[in-house]
């Protein structure tokens, strides 16, 4: 891309990147405990705000005041930036708005798995500097499982984009609609089954419960041993919310519809002030959805060993993903009557 | 130290980790040390070091008059209370020759089955949380204050009642009891089944422990451990129902013979008996509830000085078998006083228990043993 169109790319499309991150990932964070709390007969948050919507908020201003009571050592503290590094990069090719993601590229929707991997092995640094033994097993298993989620989520990526006709956002969003049976997941059986296998591959990728052995053996965990908190905790803790989020808003800008408008109101506010809030809205209610629907499967599953978590990566999820892109060539050959 | 793997010529070294737990850490039943060596995420040995929660409850009871001493035992194990002072009394009854009514022989019974139940609700609360199962983890707890709240209403206390007296119990049961331990006992049976769909022969939980924490045959028998370790393989092992446990009150329900799932002696078997008894004990309490004995609570009499000699008592708490071991000299306070508390061949199995279990299952192996320090430590 022309670095001179910058500055426009970050007009048009930085701004309802931004506000569809924070305000889902806001959104998220409070539907996690209503939830949660509603899932475990418990009351859950109630205090700050009206129904506590002001939890999440609460909360950061909590961690922000904490202080360090643990020394680290210079090179943690490296990682703890360094692993910022990745997450923008995915940030900037995750699709947010009817113009894109900021990084418009031939074969850019792969873009994001690889980041999202890049993440998790810096993770494994982070973990590795850890001084507890815990620290160092959480962290190889994370790394391990984004490994092992890697080849699933390219697989249905590449089922979607070969759905679509090509690689690139503006094909795929240009393939979808705003009904659900204008999405590519609901097009046909075998982008419903990578749809699936994406988000599958997505909590693994992460060690999202039930792919984390327990609620304690996260990657707070880690930053437990570190005597990490402050500032330092709400970015971790942050940087930890916002990448499941980018990978929602993958799934979305593949399978989901995106951030597609119907047509009449897409006509009526295009080019105004109206149409980034508008696809924002749209893809922040799709996120929160999505997030509702992943809470609740992990919340209500007891959680997988990591062996386990691998087995099912490697012996269900990648040949469920080989099987489905197989037969999707196949039917797509049979039904165009001829070779590609 | 180091293991080596392979032929001569192409050895594989792997040099051993270690890693101390404790003495407090979330993952310990209570405050104990545990030194691991791992290989790899394998525990490869274990040593257990405990005596950080030590009361010394003897020292204590050799202090206290006799009906003091009641209340002191309730600290044994203040999971189930009731149980230290059961034995107790047991043991001196036995000395004074005293047949209690049986009236308060029913409500004796009565606080038992309802300590049993939130002590196994708690075990198994435990357990569910460590498999990551949040939701079970919070309904458990949930049922288990229903039953807290019935041992408050007839003794005033949740956790340690000291409503047992030498000769009965202290008062009658409470107006009203009888009434709502029936509504509990419905909704907690109710309710096993919520928890059988959510978590017990959950897919994800069955294959997750099954064959996994297995306490074997062998490992009863060698380190003499009872309770349910033990009825997994026999359930006769249960002093409930052998003659003159005072249990002729109720009808005996009994369990199923075998548990189709798991391996012999797993988490899974275990998991699945506990609920059982739960439902049992249930069924248990409301048939007692039902039809509760009249007459008198409690015989009077002075019970201050204890005839000289040595008295054995043993009764069936939630986690084995209870035996106490009293002796007297004739004066107003205990000469000295011996437990077998069912943690303590437990704590002495879990460095051989615990070998083989990967790192992640510590923390599930461990919650699933069931053993309370403080029994041990006394």
């Amino acid at each position: 891309m022309d670095p001179m169109m910058w500055p426009d790319r970050l007009e048009k499309a930085g701004a309802p990147l931004l506000g569809t991150l924070l305000v889902g990932t806001y959104f998220s964070l409070w539907l996690d405990s209503k939830i949660g709390a509603d899932l475990q007969a418990r009351v859950g948050p109630n205090r700050a705000g009206r129904a506590g919507l002001l939890q999440p908020l609460a909360d950061a201003l909590r961690l922000v005041s904490k202080s360090r009571t643990v020394g680290q050592s210079n090179r943690a503290q490296y990682f703890w930036w360094l692993q910022g590094l990745p997450l923008f990069a995915m940030i900037s090719v995750v699709p947010a708005g009817a113009d894109g993601p900021l990084l418009q590229a031939p074969f850019a929707i792969f873009a994001p798995v690889f980041l999202g991997l890049c993440f998790a092995w810096v993770g494994l640094l982070l973990g590795w500097q850890a001084e507890k033994i815990e620290g160092r097993f959480v962290s190889v298993r994370q790394a391990a499982l984004s490994l092992s989620a890697a080849p699933p989520a390219l697989l249905s990526i590449a089922i979607a984009g070969m759905t679509a006709g090509e690689f690139q956002w503006s094909r795929i969003d240009a393939a979808q609609g705003f009904l659900p049976t204008q999405w590519l997941a609901f097009s046909n059986p075998f982008t419903f089954v990578a749809s699936i296998i994406f988000l599958a591959s997505g909590m693994l990728a992460f060690s999202l419960p039930p792919f984390a052995s327990s609620s304690r053996a996260s990657f707070s965990l880690v930053m437990e041993l570190q005597g990490t908190s402050g500032i330092r905790e709400a970015w971790i803790r942050l940087s930890h919310r916002l990448a499941p989020i980018c990978w929602s808003l993958v799934a979305i800008g593949v399978f989901y519809g995106g951030a597609r408008l119907p047509i009449a109101i897409e006509s009526l506010i295009q080019g105004s002030w109206l149409a980034g809030p508008a696809h924002s809205l749209v893809l922040v209610l799709k996120v929160i959805g999505l997030q509702v629907v992943l809470t609740i499967a992990s919340r209500t599953l007891p959680a997988v060993r990591a062996d386990q978590a691998h087995d099912f990566a490697w012996r269900v999820l990648s040949p469920a993903a080989i099987l489905t892109l197989v037969f999707f060539r196949l039917t797509s050959m049979v039904f165009s009557g001829g070779g590609p | 130290m180091s293991t080596r793997v392979g032929r001569a010529s192409e050895q594989v070294s792997a040099r051993l980790i270690e890693w101390t737990v404790g003495p407090f850490h979330a993952m310990l039943p209570g405050p104990m040390k545990l030194s691991l060596r791992l290989d790899g995420e394998v525990v490869h040995s274990a040593a257990i070091e405990a005596g950080f929660a030590r009361r010394g409850i003897v020292s204590v009871m050799k202090r206290c008059t006799w009906s003091q001493g009641v209340a002191v035992m309730g600290r044994l194990d203040p999971e189930a209370a009731i149980f230290g002072e059961w034995v107790f009394c047991l043991a001196a009854e036995k000395a004074l020759g005293l047949e209690i009514p049986e009236r308060a022989r029913a409500i004796r019974i009565l606080l038992a089955e309802l300590s049993r139940v939130s002590s196994h609700l708690h075990q198994l609360a435990l357990v569910a949380r460590s498999a990551g199962a949040e939701p079970v983890f919070h309904f458990m707890l949930r049922e288990r204050e229903a039953v807290l709240d019935l041992l408050e209403l007839v003794s005033g206390s949740r956790h340690s009642p000291g409503f047992l007296r030498f000769g009965g119990v202290r008062e009658d049961v409470t107006e009203g009891f009888l009434e709502r331990l029936q509504e509990v006992c419905q909704r907690l049976l109710e309710r096993i089944s919520e928890y059988n769909d959510l978590l017990t022969y959950n897919e994800a939980f069955v294959r997750r422990v099954s064959g996994r924490a297995i306490i074997s045959r062998n490992l009863v028998a060698r380190h003499g451990i009872s309770g349910v370790p033990s009825r997994v393989f026999d359930r006769g092992q249960d002093l409930r129902w052998r003659e003159k446990s005072g249990y002729e009150l109720v009808q005996h329900q009994n369990l199923p013979a075998n548990i189709s799932s798991g391996a012999p002696g797993d988490l899974h078997q275990r998991f699945v008996l506990k609920l059982q008894e739960i439902i049992q004990s249930g069924h248990l309490l409301q048939e007692l509830s039902q039809h509760l004995p009249a007459g008198p609570h409690r015989i009077g009499g002075d019970f201050s000085r204890i005839p000289a000699g040595r008295f054995f008592a043993e009764v069936e708490a939630p986690r084995g078998r209870l035996d106490l071991e009293l002796h007297s000299n004739g004066g107003t306070t205990p000469l000295d006083l011996r437990f077998n508390t069912p943690s303590q061949p437990l704590l002495a199995a879990l460095p051989e228990f615990i070998v083989g279990a990967p790192v992640e299952d510590l923390e599930l192996a461990l919650a699933s043993l069931d053993l309370q320090i403080g029994e041990v430590d006394q």
